[in-house]
């Protein structure tokens, strides 16, 4: 070991701490070879890297001469690793997040580039930019996965069969719909709550929430303004109550499966697609893969009416590409943002998943779903889902204690009250304003 | 050759520098900043870090759902602690005698301690699906529809059978322990009480069990710690429901730590760590008592 004593062995350990240092120093330098080529960071999720969106890149690099590095993640490790990177100031020039409006409630708002006063915002359609803005009106991300919306995906075959020809607008309408459904053998609406698989009846519960944006049209951002800042409980929004009691009142009146703490997701895949039962809460995600084993599905979208009226759709945006405000290529990845957003771009990356598209101009292909929820979008009667609006939200915590209220163990005021429970828990832990 | 009494010193220390230096960076550091953390704020959605001091326990233990998931760790980890231990006790006495079959049945007995617990969760979680499920079609096949209940859809039930679960996959490691432990009591002993008559029982009550102490307290420490710390097993069979009736402390742990209250969590880890050690230290120096040298 005498190697490493005297003023040898200094230097030597000179040597080694220097070739550490520079082992561990930022790389962003590497980026830039002599020919200034630049090249973008990406980090993404492997389950969102779609061929579509490789395509689009593609795209990119033909046209610009630049190179974007891929850095897929697996979405259990995705948040960790961003986190990692961004707080040690070594975060990619672009990132995605999850649904685009929860991605200000779930990140630090630092993280994020503005865009809203990017020259392709004009183009947004009111309901596509309705769809990704942020509450306090900031833009952050274009959606690489179809944004969409929450309803009733109803089965058109068997709504024919049992001679229902239009589609109810009021709630009295729709039990109607329900008895004539049942009395005909057919489960009318689908209830999934088995563990882990309970977002599905959550989906009904939102889209039943948005009716709020409705009755309180005017008041609307100070209504929220008020949920976030704890001026506002949710056991005292009358609409909440009503919307989970008539959630309530399908399973009274044995409108929905018996066994719904034991279906699943694969359950309802294989119920609705055999023509078991009419009538699902969803988003078009699911259409893919129940397509895949029923070609011949013929579904149609509704939202579930509201009292007298016929209901609002709950939207959600999707997950969202993003510009890191400390980006080492900031101007590039702003470019490929843009190029992205360009009209031809967003043609070719819709035309191999139909489905909802932000843009105005943008002649996109709809699936089953998305075109019955685009008629919603363009009456004025599609909105966020609240997970995008009150930023204590406890999803979580809502999809479990979902099961409780449809087990009877819970009343809707008490989920109302156990939701207000935990959002004070979130927002103290997130020193939010108000609480 | 003499080494003198600097070069008898360099040697021990640069064995041990470098096994020091990883321990510190990948036990120490963590554990102590982890212990930091859970007196911090700290959250996903900000990028300061501040103090809160005890606020943050006081927080913790105040949430409605503490009082349900402590219960549910004592019970799960005492259940489980019991049933892994006595199962795998009468296992072991059972394939330690003069079976013919008894190693395929050591074989059979050990091969669900194999399985990836996530695949446990979810075979279990097919298995006891209250309507197309294993137990409870057998249960009206042979008639017994009373037997046949909601399990994991019963918030009454959904914590038994995440215990159960637990025995039924863990039993066969402690088994294994068990029966090492048995094969190095001497057979004098046993001869010894057969010549004076003594009847099965009592050769179990007076010598298998006193010289199966060391096992006993290694298998009861590992599976008591083990019950406290249990969170993968119940979030991939009831994700701690249904509403929050099979909620255990890691369950929370994980909820809030993907809630984004990275502090919080903490906080209810750092709780979960204290209570382990306060039972864990007077369990092991009670059992150490009963130990007797073979």
């Amino acid at each position: 070991m005498g190697i490493f004593r005297g003023k040898r062995g200094f230097k030597l350990w000179i040597i080694m701490l220097l070739l550490l240092s520079a082992a561990c120093s930022n790389q962003s330098n590497d980026h830039r070879d002599a020919s200034q080529e630049v090249i973008l960071d990406f980090m993404v999720t492997t389950e969102n890297l779609s061929d579509r969106l490789k395509k689009v890149i593609e795209n990119y690099e033909a046209a610009t001469g630049n190179k974007v590095e891929i850095q897929s993640f697996p979405s259990t490790e995705y948040n960790n690793i961003l986190k990692t990177k961004m707080m040690s100031d070594d975060g990619p020039d672009l990132f995605v997040t999850d649904d685009i409006a929860m991605a200000q409630f779930a990140n630090p708002r630092t993280w994020f580039t503005d865009l809203s006063s990017e020259e392709w915002v004009t183009r947004l359609s009111p309901g596509g930019k309705q769809m990704i803005t942020w509450n306090d009106g900031q833009i952050t991300g274009l959606p690489i996965t179809n944004p969409g919306g929450f309803g009733l995906m109803y089965n058109k075959d068997i709504f024919e069969e049992v001679g229902i020809t239009e589609l109810p607008t009021t709630w009295e309408q729709f039990l109607d719909i329900c008895e004539t459904l049942k009395k005909a053998g057919y489960i009318p609406i689908n209830i999934q709550l088995a563990n882990g698989s309970e977002f599905g009846t959550t989906h009904l519960m939102h889209q039943l929430f948005a009716n709020v944006e409705l009755t309180r049209q005017d008041k609307i951002q100070a209504f929220y303004e008020g949920l976030n800042t704890n001026q506002i409980k949710l056991a005292d929004v009358s609409e909440y109550q009503q919307a989970l009691e008539q959630m309530v009142e399908l399973k009274e009146k044995g409108y929905t499966n018996d066994d719904f703490m034991s279906t699943s997701f694969d359950m309802t895949q294989e119920r609705f697609g055999s023509g078991k039962v009419a009538m699902h809460p969803c988003g078009d995600f699911v259409l893919p893969p129940m397509l895949a084993n029923y070609p011949d599905l013929r579904v149609g979208f509704l939202p579930a009416p509201f009292n007298d009226t016929p209901g609002a759709a709950a939207l959600y945006a999707g997950v969202g590409i993003s510009v890191n405000a400390k980006a080492d290529q900031k101007a590039a990845a702003l470019e490929f943002i843009s190029f992205f957003a360009s009209k031809a771009q967003q043609e070719q990356f819709m035309s191999t998943a139909p489905g909802t598209n932000v843009f105005a101009d943008v002649k996109a292909e709809h699936n089953m779903i998305s075109q019955d929820l685009q008629v919603y979008i363009d009456q004025g009667r599609a909105f966020m889902l609240l997970a995008g609006k009150m930023e204590p939200w406890p999803e979580m915590e809502a999809r479990k204690a979902m099961q409780e209220m449809m087990l009877g163990s819970k009343t809707p005021l008490q989920f109302l009250k156990e939701m207000d429970q935990k959002a004070s828990i979130i927002a103290k832990g997130k020193k939010l304003e108000g609480w | 050759m003499r080494m003198n009494a600097k070069s008898a010193i360099r040697y021990p220390i640069l064995f041990i520098v470098p096994a020091l230096v990883i321990y510190m960076i990948f036990f120490i550091y963590p554990t102590l900043s982890g212990f930091y953390f859970s007196f911090t704020d700290w959250n996903a959605s900000s990028t300061e870090v501040k103090f809160v001091g005890v606020q943050q326990f006081m927080d913790v233990v105040q949430n409605p759902d503490f009082t349900l998931a402590l219960k549910n760790t004592f019970l799960f980890s005492i259940t489980t602690t019991l049933g892994k231990n006595i199962v795998s006790i009468a296992l072991a006495v059972f394939l330690t005698t003069a079976l013919l079959t008894r190693n395929a049945l050591r074989a059979v007995y050990f091969s669900p301690a194999i399985l990836n617990i996530v695949a446990v969760g979810l075979i279990f979680q097919g298995l006891t699906n209250p309507d197309i499920g294993f137990v409870n079609h057998m249960f009206r096949a042979l008639g017994l529809d009373w037997f046949a209940q909601g399990w994991i859809s019963d918030p009454k039930l959904s914590i038994h059978v995440a215990s159960v679960m637990e025995i039924w996959r863990a039993t066969g490691i402690t088994m294994a322990i068990y029966i090492a432990g048995i094969q190095n009591i001497s057979r004098d002993y046993y001869e010894a009480a057969t010549i004076d008559g003594a009847p099965a029982w009592s050769k179990f009550r007076y010598i298998t069990l006193p010289l199966l102490m060391p096992a006993v307290t290694i298998n009861v420490l590992l599976s008591l710690i083990y019950g406290f710390r249990m969170f993968e097993g119940i979030y991939f069979l009831t994700q701690g429901g249904p509403g929050t009736s099979s909620e255990v402390i890691m369950t929370m742990v994980y909820k809030y730590m993907g809630q984004g209250l990275y502090g919080y969590s903490t906080a209810l880890n750092l709780i979960l760590v204290v209570i382990i050690l306060i039972f864990s230290f007077p369990i092991l120096s009670y059992l150490r008592k009963k130990e007797v040298e073979g």
